[in-house]
């Protein structure tokens, strides 16, 4: 059993061409992936609250899909209001924030990742990001609200010379309740030492659709030497225990 | 035959990374890889001032299997020419730059005239190319045309960030090339090959932080022509080695 930990769905005003969800839901199936969890993209309009209602819509009767909430910090209480909506109201099973298509730091997410963390559910953060969300800059969100899950997108971080490894796994040592997700992450002994050196609890298998490919994302976790037990968690196992599939 | 354009072999306890030749040639024989280019972490002169007779001795003991670069840090200006000759003398067959490490700008008036001997010697030249300072597409761009008769290969064709702008520049600059390591987006190298050519378009794996049968495969799943395949995961890398 697979279970894709994050896939961004259509209408995405950056990636035009993003599959919706049943399309996301039949290309998993045709690579073997049998639950998604699923962002909505920024619509064109801008507006988060109808792309969740949108997605909460798209989703129903839907087997096998946890739906995350996206929210922009710079919208202040409206966005802790729209968290709660989401949590409370639309049945979203986290939260997700992309500092790079808010332009938002992640300092500014304190709030909105603490009313997620006072209903227990967990905040996927598109890491990586210069000046918005570098691996450093997501350890002080969860050292600011340590009572959060927080999912690093992209291995931690995004730099093709291996530099910011360093730093993602400095954050990953710091506080337990950071996990990370492998997209594009392209060092394998990264996440094999991942898996083995830091827990095998705390690495998901991820696509990032449409950003990533989901076919040769998934070939990186069949490619990692780990055991099968490990790899089962990274596939499926953590993805179930934090979205509640 | 299938060649690896991009991999490393060093012993270098101050980076935490051993990586002798045994790891990669198990690595190759793994992915069904025939020979590979193989590059220290270390740059001469530098941390190893050994790191040139390394790098050849670990290809002697795989002979046909591993075709040694020197990998050099073009700011020591009054050694490298030196080091060049001398490593050409050994059997090198290439240099591998990176200007992250050695802060050495790829158009500065150091790496040209590396670029030039490099010309002269008929040794492509491997950039790390990425998302950072010193190793934009666009700053090996203006490298790359200031010495239009050196080869001059970009590692990880843009990496994360920079694969349109890798793109761009290998149109522009018919003296560059696009190497596939690493980067993260199997369909642009489907793109590169047909805005840039087969011709240009070289497999690399970055291995062994990177797997190359995982590599390989992300370019040999596109299923691009018999004779554009032939090319990008050997042919151009023979034709850049002259063992063609």
């Amino acid at each position: 059993m697979t279970v894709d930990a994050l896939a961004v769905v259509a209408p995405n005003l950056f990636s035009p061409s993003s599959p919706n969800l049943p399309a996301t839901v039949a290309g998993g199936a045709a690579l073997g992936i049998d639950a998604h969890v699923v962002a909505p993209g920024r619509p064109p309009s801008y507006a988060l609250p109808r792309a969740n209602d949108a997605l909460a819509a798209q989703a129903e009767g839907v087997p096998s899909v946890a739906r995350l909430g996206r929210v922009d910090p710079w919208q202040g209480a409206e966005a802790v209001a729209e968290v709660r909506r989401c949590l409370d109201e639309l049945g979203c099973a986290g939260i997700f924030l992309h500092p790079g298509e808010e332009a938002f730091p992640v300092r500014e997410a304190v709030a909105v990742v603490s009313a997620a963390a006072e209903r227990g559910a967990p905040v996927v953060v598109a890491t990586g990001l210069y000046a918005l969300s570098e691996p450093l800059q997501v350890l002080e969100l969860a050292r600011a609200v340590p009572d959060a899950v927080v999912l690093m997108t992209s291995g931690g971080q995004i730099n093709i010379s291996g530099l910011s490894m360093v730093d993602a796994w400095a954050a990953l040592q710091s506080a337990d309740n950071l996990h990370v997700l492998s997209n594009g992450e392209y060092r394998q002994d990264y996440l094999e030492r991942l898996v083995r050196d830091l827990d095998p609890r705390r690495l998901l298998f991820a696509s990032f659709a449409p950003y990533y490919e989901p076919a040769f994302e998934l070939r990186r976790i069949h490619s990692m030497v780990v055991g099968e037990e490990e790899r089962q968690l990274v596939l499926e196992g953590n993805a179930r225990r934090i979205f509640g599939l | 035959m299938i060649v690896d354009f991009h991999t490393h072999v060093d012993e270098a306890p101050a980076f935490g990374w051993i990586d002798p030749p045994e790891k990669v040639v198990a690595l190759l024989d793994q992915a069904g890889i025939d020979s590979a280019v193989i590059m220290t972490y270390t740059d001469l002169p530098g941390l190893n001032p050994a790191a040139l007779e390394y790098i050849v001795e670990a290809a002697g003991r795989f002979p046909g299997r591993l075709v040694p670069f020197v990998r050099l840090n073009p700011n020591y200006t009054d050694q490298v020419p030196g080091l060049v000759r001398r490593a050409v003398e050994l059997g090198v067959r290439g240099v591998k730059l990176h200007p992250t490490t050695t802060l050495a700008h790829p158009a500065g008036e150091a790496t040209l005239a590396l670029l030039r001997q490099c010309a002269d010697l008929g040794l492509p030249a491997l950039f790390h190319c990425g998302d950072d300072p010193y190793t934009t597409p666009q700053a090996l761009g203006l490298a790359a045309a200031a010495v239009p008769g050196c080869a001059v290969v970009l590692a990880h064709m843009g990496g994360y960030l920079h694969v349109a702008e890798a793109i761009g520049v290998a149109e522009a600059c018919p003296n560059v090339y696009l190497e596939t390591s690493a980067m993260p987006y199997p369909e642009l190298i489907r793109t590169a090959v047909e805005r840039v050519g087969a011709d240009r378009v070289v497999f690399g794996s970055d291995g062994p932080g990177c797997n190359p049968a995982l590599e390989l495969a992300k370019v040999r799943d596109l299923g691009l022509p018999a004779a554009d395949m032939d090319k990008i995961i050997g042919g151009n890398a023979r034709r850049l080695l002259g063992t063609a």
